[in-house]
């Protein structure tokens, strides 16, 4: 776990990989049960910053910072977990996510997913989520 | 629907994918249909395939990355019925394999380890080697809980 001295983090943290924004999910990427996913629009780079300078509140193995809660690993890398510009995504719709990154919202997108048989209910959100992800909301 | 994502260790045949797959959800071999990853694949699904799968390399302690994907309503109401772990532990028999699942947690870097169905672990994915590397490691393997496939 890493320490945090004088509300510091005893080692400088580092900011989650590129893999975890929702324009780099793709059908290659691996699901879990759970994901989150980063809006582009996020500054990732001033919430670690600002948790490294002593901003960030942390809770566990938890650290938050503008609205926005960030898990620790104990090598002082952090991934998203939830708030603003964070966005929860089940199996199905992160899958989805991955057709329409790779094909765009088009009619192959589709016809990949009815091949696949990604459920409505998953394109409608992760349509929603790359919508909503395309401003600063 | 999608009904998992697993992580192999055994770089297995498509038609050891369709024959295990066939044996574990109780279904005709020629319902199972195993193609390379989307988007090496562009070909027909006929409608008689009931579980699509596709299958793409990784590197590090495992070899395949799997997608499953059921297209009926009875094999879904089959895998429901069903802990995932039992059933992906029986692939794993079938393939003498082991294999990387989801746990529930939100944690990008926490897993479970099966090596079959009563020997499903908690595990952590190396995050720097994963991250740098774009390679699958275990930080630390577990004790086998029996006589199941090693990691070797």
């Amino acid at each position: 776990m890493v320490q945090f001295i004088d509300g510091k983090p005893s080692r400088r943290l580092r900011r989650p990989n590129r893999r975890h924004y929702l324009r780099h999910i793709t059908t290659s990427s691996l699901s879990k049960g759970r994901n989150t996913v980063i809006f582009d629009w996020v500054d990732v780079p001033g919430d670690v910053d600002a948790i490294n300078a002593g901003q960030g509140v942390r809770v566990g193995n938890t650290v938050s910072i503008n609205e926005r809660v960030y898990g620790m690993k104990p090598t002082g890398l952090l991934y998203p977990i939830s708030g603003n510009g964070f966005v929860f995504l089940d199996r199905g719709a992160y899958s989805a996510l991955g057709y329409y990154n790779e094909f765009g919202v088009t009619d192959l997108a589709e016809q990949r997913m009815d091949r696949s048989r990604i459920t409505t209910q998953s394109r409608e959100r992760a349509r929603q989520v790359l919508e909503t992800g395309e401003v600063d909301t | 629907m999608i009904w998992e994502d697993i992580l192999i260790t055994r770089s297995v045949s498509e038609r050891e994918i369709a024959t295990a797959m066939a044996a574990v959800f109780n279904i005709d071999q020629n319902r199972v249909m195993a193609i390379p990853g989307i988007p090496d694949y562009d070909g027909e699904v006929p409608d008689e395939i009931g579980i699509l799968c596709e299958h793409r390399p990784v590197t590090g302690d495992f070899v395949l990355h799997l997608s499953i994907y059921l297209r009926d309503d009875a094999l879904e109401r089959y895998a429901e019925a069903h802990e995932i772990g039992i059933l992906v532990g029986q692939l794993c028999q079938i393939w003498s394999s082991a294999a990387l699942m989801s746990d529930d947690s939100i944690d990008p870097y926490s897993w479970l380890l099966v090596r079959g169905p009563d020997d499903i672990q908690s595990v952590q994915i190396d995050s720097e080697i994963l991250d740098d590397d774009d390679a699958w490691v275990l930080a630390s393997v577990p004790e086998a809980a029996g006589a199941h496939p090693s990691m070797d």
